[in-house]
């Protein structure tokens, strides 16, 4: 429950991009390129950026982890089939949607699909793997137990 | 493939908890073993043969399907 309230809340402020002063801080980049093209890119220097985008990122990512690959209470080699097939789902849908979005997105708007595609394997493999136990869960109940 | 789970433990009088529970399984795949939505692994098919005490053989049988 824990990480799927990290992941609403986490996804509820990326999606509204708050930047509170007291997280404007210098980090230490590998890389710095500037967005609009003014600027030199810099590598392995510090740069000044919020890091609240930073935080929340990983904490909606390590909590989609957390919920796709934390272990059923009987772990088994049906579920481990279960999920590895949810996952190949994950990755055809992902894919699918990005070639859309290469072909139908341009500017700003692809890159902020980019953005959107850093979490959307995960979604939809955790959106899988989930309605197929759901699924699995009332066949099972509705099945008789003789 | 054909499986005789569901035929093998009415006649030992099992439930699908039980028999899962003997094999290390959970229900749903037992489940998914007899509407045969799934394919047990050799171990698991050896060790519910075990536990009815039948040939792995005399419980799961190939179809022609399952040559293609």
């Amino acid at each position: 429950m824990l990480f799927l309230f990290t992941l609403i809340v986490g996804t509820l402020l990326l999606v509204f991009n708050p930047r509170p002063e007291f997280l404007e801080m210098n980090m230490f980049a590998v890389m710095d390129l500037p967005l609009l093209g003014f600027g030199d890119t810099e590598y392995f220097a510090m740069t000044e950026t919020n890091i609240l985008n930073g935080i929340l990122s990983i904490l909606v990512i390590v909590s989609l982890f957390f919920i796709g690959f934390s272990r059923e209470k009987k772990e088994d080699e049906f579920f481990d089939k279960l999920r590895l097939l949810s996952l190949a789902w994950a990755i055809y849908v992902n894919y699918f949607i990005l070639i859309l979005a290469v072909v139908f997105l341009y500017g700003g708007a692809f890159l902020y699909a980019l953005a959107v595609n850093m979490f959307t394997v995960l979604v939809c493999f955790v959106a899988r793997f989930e309605w197929e136990k759901y699924k699995l869960r009332r066949r099972v109940s509705h099945g008789k137990q003789s | 493939m054909e499986n005789r789970v569901k035929v093998e433990r009415a006649i030992n009088d099992m439930t699908q908890a039980e028999l899962a529970g003997k094999a290390g399984v959970s229900r749903q795949t037992i489940y998914a073993i007899e509407s045969r939505d799934y394919e047990p692994s050799v171990v698991l098919a050896l060790k519910i043969a075990t536990i009815f005490d039948k040939k792995v053989d005399e419980l799961f049988e190939l179809e022609e399907s399952d040559w293609d």
